[in-house]
């Protein structure tokens, strides 16, 4: 895990293809998140998209032949607003596309597949998705963090 | 930092009634890790397990599977299988999710053990 820029106005952190590296990734964002004042369940729904979305690229990824994975996180408050960037190198993909969970079924038919994405959309405020350069990229806003 | 970066479990057994006390934080790194341990901890004759959430911080969408898991193994009519405990941002997640529609999730271990 490489920290380019750290504990300012923003922090701005590139990944390798590790599920340990979510650890820390936490440990930053709960610092940042005392730093900038952020409520319990702010931090908690930050880390939460995180373990969600890099998990999603490193297990269901597709990845080029000559390509290293190569996920970026970027989490700003430039104003009233939290502002969480991913980027990451896999082939496209758009999180922010139906993913139809299944949250009505009863309990021996339910699955959970799609249950992440789900987690992740329905706490943002807003989010936005584009794919630009042969990079995806997913920012999660959150209003008074 | 780092004390509460993976989970603890510990369990409590009272004839065929499992209290599995939760803590730390489960992500996609270690649920794995969490199913396994908690599938080996039980006999095939346990009816009840309650599981205490009181110090869970963290559970991600791969902790939830293993919850549903368990749901599934302990469904009624013959078992039961309840919640305890949760803090309100786990609370949270699990109502999105749904499973406070297939799980029975109740305030206290004290009351996830009577049944109401």
């Amino acid at each position: 895990m490489r920290v380019s820029e750290h504990f300012s106005e923003r922090f701005n952190v590139t990944l390798q293809a590790r599920l340990r590296d979510l650890r820390n990734l936490a440990e930053m964002v709960e610092a940042f998140g005392r730093m900038h004042d952020f409520s319990q369940r702010t931090t908690f729904v930050i880390n939460l998209a995180l373990d969600e979305l890099i998990t999603n690229v490193l297990v269901h990824g597709q990845f080029e032949v000559d390509v290293e994975p190569l996920i970026e996180v970027e989490l700003a408050v430039p104003d009233e607003t939290a502002i969480l960037v991913i980027v990451s190198n896999d082939v496209r993909f758009d999180p922010t596309a139906d993913t139809n969970p299944d949250t009505d079924s009863d309990l021996l038919s339910r699955g959970i597949g799609g249950l992440g994405l789900h987690l992740v959309k329905s706490q943002a405020s807003r989010y936005s998705y584009e794919y630009t350069d042969g990079r995806n990229r997913l920012t999660l806003e959150y209003d008074k963090p | 930092m780092g004390s509460n970066q993976t989970f603890q479990l510990s369990f409590q057994r009272s004839g065929t009634t499992v209290t599995a006390h939760v803590g730390g934080r489960i992500d996609s790194s270690n649920a794995w890790e969490f199913d396994r341990e908690l599938q080996s901890s039980f006999k095939s004759s346990d009816a009840v397990l309650v599981m205490d959430c009181k110090n869970l911080r963290y559970i991600s969408s791969a902790g939830l599977r293993v919850s549903l898991k368990l749901a599934k193994r302990f469904r009624p009519p013959s078992r039961r299988f309840a919640m305890a405990a949760l803090s309100r941002d786990i609370e949270e997640i699990v109502r999105i999710s749904g499973f406070d529609r297939i799980i029975e999730i109740y305030s206290t271990v004290e009351k996830a053990l009577s049944g109401r």
